[in-house]
């Protein structure tokens, strides 16, 4: 099997259009890589100075109204791994900040392509993984299925059959040396990356980083195998080099360019998103009208008034020595917590719908499974933005509670106005958040990971069994 | 259509491979127009209950205030109509202003649009305003499945599957010194052959979008069909300049496996690469708006004016004298009127100029991606498919422009009620502007469209030059 592989490597390297292609592969890999790091160095530097310019700025906002002040609120950005130098995700259809402000969950609002409609230009080869993923999987293919009906137009098929060879021990060493051919161009530039990361990581994240980057670029090279031994089971199947090319390229298209815009339409069709209004309406009704036999706002307003008064041992609200602006507000934000949570389940619901709609769709398109743990690994998948996401809304709704404590420790009665300092505001503690662990990333991708595993041994097994019917 | 076309268009339809692709194209035209369609009737419906909405809000304000006046009801049941601050500041009262619909919108299915389908003003600031879109990112990473989607980048890769061996096939089985034997020679027979096809890909997806067209624009064919004729042009041009590339490999290559590899290295050459190249360029040449300094700048904005609070409510209130409140508020009142209003107007004259400078830069960068796109035929329809959609920042700057300026009458309108807590009356409501949206410059529009055209032309005219001159050298 060795010198069948070393064979097929010397034969495809000695054609000059699969050694142009291979270092032209390598160049835009590297140019990839590059163009990525100087990226990330880049965005790394501007969302440092955004985030403390933006705190300096919450900590120096003068007197305020609490909760004015909690409506200023806070920017809090995303930070990402060096992965994200190779694998950038959703970051050009998420954005990395968030603003945290009373009343509102964040959502994310400040989208890079929104205003960069150069993020919107083709079919998304931006990144290395990008690169990997469609052109390294296009160029697997087409040598693949070029591969045995090459030989058997040629002839040479024939004969190498005729030498006692099993077709298995053949098919094994072509794999072999197909895939050296295309980890010519591929492992170099994964090195590089690698060593990216790893230099641009910080101490104490290096070893997740490293876990999460072997995993990463394994992927990637599962996908360019899957597509190698698909492209090996067309050739062995069709009779001519130019169905092979046709049905390479209809596989291609189908599964790296349809698929996933198919998985989003379908996600849209059957699982749709509620827009921002319909959500709001509804989170709305539930705030006024109640639920589980709870009254809606102005029951719990009133119930809220008769408490106080029993609690304090007063008449009046005016009575009371403690900010009743500050224990409405306080109750207002529990309630409409209450209330925004039980929606955001069933919007997470929604989300869960989605996912298992495009894990059907990657059934046929490797691509689909893999472009999603690739995202995952390098943390810049919607799981990971999620969790920044539920963290970001943790540290909004304990910043909120602050400064309706502000309003009800500095007022009496039912006054509102007042005013906060400065010093109030540097109470509230910048906010903090790490990416959660690459073992967590895994569990979020076991689907994915699995429906990989799954085309690679029935790709594998489809390979196995056109080769034991492969004749000249 | 002479007997030699006649011959080839049965021998297309004959090759095995022929329908199943034809059929394929067919659907997945089809489900594009379908999506696009899908999201404009779900636009209309938000946009129609939207206005609904806020013409009977209105008409509420102004019937409550007209019965008011007359005796009708009491000042119990009047609610809080006659507050200026209760109703027009509040943010939910804001009017809802639709933009110029675009020509062919059914084109484009992205949920997402540089121009909003409606755009809430009030006295309100629009800009800190941001409705964050509850969306999974993950459906709009790969774009939307749509005509835009279809014409850019799937019918280039039909049109390659199904020309490119339309000679080398038969070089392959040396049958090409028999058909050069014919009347016409080979140079003929690979026109025919490749006219068959444009005449299948074109007359497919041109009955498909002149279908859709129809289906979705029956009361404003006046507008949408020459908008149709520029895009039809434009799909004509780009499968022309496939075509040509077809007919000049076809003229030399050998086997139709080096061919296709070919061809289909220069799909990705110009389809995948070109916009990737143009996009790194242009993010140097032409950057997007800096929307994180943007952030900066308003909140730093915001702090100041809220540090100078009182200074800016006298401001306003020594500019307009007259504008001084009548009567004492309560606390709410006090805040909303004596110091949020004059701090929202003062937010506005200082940060409208950045936003706008946003808005420019967003134009400029459009700008240079357009002229850019000539290396990229793929890239061009995309850009030409997203004007006639309605999808350009050109657009989105014309529309905001609008409706600044509708924002600005709405405030001088209400602006001494407002600020001086005077009661509104029904005339108040009856004559409050109304937003007409205005359409783009003539102008400026031909000259896009034009530009988006011509990158497709020069396109096809250095494919078609080659194609000729690969044409005349043609041997078997």
């Amino acid at each position: 099997m060795f010198e069948i592989a070393r064979h097929e490597f010397q034969h495809q390297f000695r054609d000059g259009r699969l050694t142009i292609a291979s270092l032209a592969f390598f160049a835009l890999l590297v140019s990839a890589i590059v163009s990525g790091w100087v990226q990330h160095a880049e965005a790394q530097r501007q969302h440092h100075a955004f985030t403390s310019e933006a705190r300096a700025q919450w900590l120096t906002q003068g007197e305020r109204h609490p909760h004015h002040a909690a409506h200023f609120g806070n920017y809090v950005v995303k930070p990402e791994l060096s992965l994200a130098l190779f694998e950038p995700g959703l970051r050009p259809f998420v954005g990395q900040t968030l603003w945290l402000e009373a009343h509102e969950r964040p959502a994310f609002t400040n989208i890079p392509s929104e205003d960069d409609q150069t993020l919107n230009t083709g079919l998304g080869v931006v990144s290395g993984a990008a690169a990997v993923q469609m052109l390294g999987s296009l160029l697997a293919l087409v040598i693949g299925s070029l591969a045995i009906v090459g030989e058997r137009e040629k002839g040479t098929l024939r004969q190498a059959l005729s030498q006692g060879v099993r077709p298995g021990v053949w098919i094994g060493g072509k794999i072999a040396g197909l895939a050296s051919i295309l980890a010519v161009p591929i492992v170099p530039a994964a090195v590089i990356a690698m060593v990216g990361f790893l230099l641009i990581a910080p101490a104490d994240t290096r070893s997740d980083v490293g876990v999460r980057a072997v995993l990463m670029l394994s992927t990637n090279g599962l996908l360019i195998l899957i597509a190698l031994i698909v492209g090996l089971t067309v050739s062995a199947l069709v009779r001519t080099s130019r169905a092979a090319l046709l049905l390479a390229l209809g596989l291609w298209i189908s599964g790296f360019i349809l698929a996933p815009r198919l998985a989003s339409t379908l996600s849209s069709h059957f699982a749709p998103t509620p827009s921002l209004a319909e959500y709001n309406a509804a989170v709305g009704d539930v705030f006024d009208a109640g639920f589980d036999k709870r009254g809606g706002y102005m029951q719990q307003f009133e119930a809220l008034r008769v408490t106080t008064l029993e609690e304090y041992g007063v008449e009046t609200l005016d009575a009371l020595e403690t900010g009743y602006s500050g224990i409405r507000m306080k109750h207002l934000d529990a309630w409409s917590t209450e209330v925004d949570d039980r929606e955001f389940a069933r919007l997470q619901e929604v989300y869960g719908r989605q996912q298992a709609i495009r894990l059907g769709v990657s059934s046929i398109s490797p691509f689909v499974a893999a472009r999603s743990v690739s995202q995952g690994m390098a943390a810049m998948d919607w799981a990971h933005y999620q969790d920044f996401l539920t963290a970001a809304e943790r540290y909004r709704r304990e910043f909120g509670y602050q400064m309706n404590d502000l309003l009800q420790q500095r007022v009496t009665g039912e006054r509102w106005e007042m005013d906060g300092q400065n010093a109030d505001w540097a109470k509230v503690e910048p906010f903090q958040y790490h990416n959660p662990s690459a073992f967590w990333a895994i569990r979020q991708q076991t689907g994915f990971l699995m429906v990989l595993l799954l085309w690679l041994a029935a790709s594998w097994a489809a390979l196995a069994f056109v080769t034991r019917r492969l004749r000249p | 259509m002479n007997g030699r076309l006649q011959q080839e268009w049965r021998l297309f339809l004959k090759a095995p491979a022929t329908l199943p692709l034809l059929i394929v194209l067919t659907v997945l035209s089809a489900f594009a127009v379908y999506n696009g369609s899908h999201r404009v009737v779900q636009s209309d419906r938000a946009v129609a209950a939207a206005l609904a909405d806020d013409i009977e809000r209105y008409a509420t304000y102004e019937k409550t205030a007209a019965d008011f006046e007359a005796g009708l009801i009491t000042e119990a049941e009047l609610g809080s109509v006659r507050n200026a601050h209760s109703t027009v500041l509040f943010r939910g009262a804001a009017r809802v202003l639709i933009p110029v619909r675009s020509e062919l919108g059914f084109l484009s299915a992205a949920e997402q649009r540089p121009t909003p389908d409606l755009q809430r003003i009030g006295i309100n600031t629009r800009y800190g305003n941001t409705d964050p879109a509850l969306d999974n990112p993950e459906n709009r990473l790969d774009g939307p499945f749509d005509s835009v989607f279809i014409i850019s980048w799937l019918v280039p890769l039909f049109v390659l599957l199904l020309s490119y061996d339309v000679m080398a096939r038969d070089r392959e089985h040396r049958g090409s010194a028999l058909l050069a034997a014919q009347a016409g020679g080979l140079r003929t027979i690979i026109v025919q052959r490749l006219l068959v096809r444009f005449a299948a890909v074109f007359g497919i997806v041109a009955t498909i979008l002149l279908l859709g067209t129809l289906y979705n624009e029956p009361d404003r064919l006046g507008t949408a069909l020459p908008g149709l004729a520029v895009l039809l042009l434009g799909l004509g041009l780009i499968i022309g300049f496939w075509i040509c590339l077809s007919a000049g490999i076809n003229a030399r290559a050998k086997n139709a496996a080096t061919a296709g590899l070919v061809l289909l290295t220069v799909w990705v050459g110009t389809s995948l690469l070109a916009p990737v190249a143009i996009s790194i360029i242009l993010n140097r040449t032409a950057p997007p708006p800096d929307r994180l300094q943007g952030i900066l700048e308003m909140r730093e904005i915001q702090n100041d004016l809220n540090r100078r609070r009182d200074a800016v409510s006298q401001a306003y209130y020594d500019a307009q004298p007259d504008n001084r409140p009548v009567r004492q508020g309560n606390e709410y009142e006090e805040y909303w009127v004596r110091e949020l209003y004059p701090r929202i107007l003062a937010f506005d004259a200082a940060f409208a100029p950045l936003a706008q400078e946003r808005e420019a830069a967003r134009v400029r960068q459009s700008e240079t991606l357009r002229r850019a796109s000539v290396v990229s035929p793929s890239l061009a329809m995309k850009l030409l498919g997203d004007d006639l959609s309605g999808g350009t920042p050109e657009r989105r700057q014309s529309f905001l422009r609008s409706v600044d300026d509708y924002q600005r009458q709405w405030r001088d309108h209400f602006d001494d009620k407002l600020a001086s807590m005077r009661p509104l009356t029904a005339a108040d409501y009856a004559s409050a502007p109304i937003y007409i949206a205005p359409a783009e410059d003539k102008i400026d529009r031909m000259r896009r469209l034009v530009e988006r055209l011509a990158a497709l032309a020069l396109a096809f005219a250095v494919a078609f030059a080659w194609a000729w001159w690969s044409l005349k050298r043609v041997e078997p």
